[in-house]
């Protein structure tokens, strides 16, 4: 969709056309699935959030002020909606002592098939929650850490940690 | 030679740039969220809103004609030959962005708001139009004249609103 189609979509949209947050929900429903399904790490989960999200983004439109792109501020609430739902699981998680945990993408509920290479959306699925909600926010979603620090709840030392966790798990999973 | 291995950020950058951005949703969910969606009040919207609408209509449609026959008549037209005043034009558009921003952030009630949402989108469809043509004719005083109209149009119709009693 053109910019300049978006923009009146989300202006009749923002007016109560249902037609055009139709037309919003196509054009941005694979990637707000794509970052619920990372950081969900399940694909009836990330249905869900899916779900919320563009029925939260109904709600809030009125109240866009097109100060920042459309998409920007979809993934930002997206972002939000997702973290709301885990926060409690994840604060947990993400404030646990950080140890090397290869075991984690050891087990054998988490082993791929002999032969097959796993990639890196298999792998991710596989990493403990919090260390993928970091990886996830920062190196696919370009989130900083102090960002992630204010989403999350967590210390902005604490989501360097996580990343760097998540990266080692992720290397040893994937470099077999 | 033996060489170094990468450290792991440089190690997933390529996993990383073959990662996919988006996944379509394995079906449709669009008629599960269209159920969830509240319905936006509806109530009937102010008559002076429907006569402004009327005029925003009535003046794109004017200026449609206007320029259409500028374009496609052999016969000489009447048509302003000042230089186009592109500063002006800037400013014109940069008092209705402040304008508009101002009425998102007022207590207007949310019908009012819907047909002040609806009317911009006719308004801003003839300033997009009109701006596409003056960009493919840069130096037509009749295609700068009509996008002045249209941005004076946005700005008076956010005056009017500005004025709407709030709830």
């Amino acid at each position: 969709m053109d910019p300049d189609a978006l923009s009146l979509e989300v202006r009749r949209a923002q007016a109560g056309d249902a037609d055009a947050f139709a037309a919003l929900y196509r054009a941005h429903a694979g990637r707000v699935y794509a970052m619920c399904l990372r950081l969900e790490g399940d694909p009836a989960a990330a249905e869900e959030r899916t779900q919320d999200v563009f029925v939260r983004a109904w709600d809030r439109l009125p109240g866009f002020r097109h100060e920042s792109a459309f998409s920007t501020w979809l993934h930002r609430l997206a972002v939000n909606v997702v973290l709301a739902h885990r926060r409690a699981t994840w604060r947990r998680d993400l404030r646990v002592a950080v140890v090397e945990e290869p075991e984690l993408l050891e087990s054998p509920r988490a082993a791929p098939d002999p032969g097959t290479r796993m990639d890196l959306d298999a792998a991710m699925i596989r990493l403990p929650p919090g260390a993928r909600a970091v990886f996830v926010l920062h190196d696919i979603e370009g989130y900083g850490h102090a960002e992630i620090a204010e989403m999350t709840g967590i210390a902005e030392g604490t989501s360097k940690a996580q990343l760097f966790r998540a990266r080692r798990l992720l290397r040893r999973a994937l470099d077999r | 030679m033996t060489g170094q291995r990468p450290d792991d950020e440089t190690f997933l950058r390529s996993h990383l740039a073959d990662l996919p951005r988006s996944i379509d949703p394995p079906r449709d969910l669009w008629p599960a969220i269209e159920g969830r969606l509240a319905p936006r009040a509806r109530a009937r919207p102010r008559i002076a809103l429907y006569r402004l609408a009327a005029a925003i209509a009535l003046v794109a449609l004017s200026s449609a004609v206007t320029w259409y026959v500028a374009r496609r008549s052999d016969a000489p037209v009447a048509v302003a030959t000042a230089p186009v005043d592109r500063a002006g034009l800037a400013r014109l558009a940069r008092a209705g962005d402040i304008m508009e921003q101002g009425l998102g952030s007022s207590s207007l009630a949310p019908a009012t708001r819907a047909v002040l949402a609806r009317n911009l989108v006719v308004i801003d469809s003839a300033i997009a139009e009109c701006q596409r043509a003056l960009d493919a004719d840069p130096g037509s005083p009749v295609l700068a004249g009509l996008l002045r109209a249209a941005h004076r149009q946005r700005v008076e119709f956010l005056q009017q609103a500005a004025r709407l009693p709030r709830s």
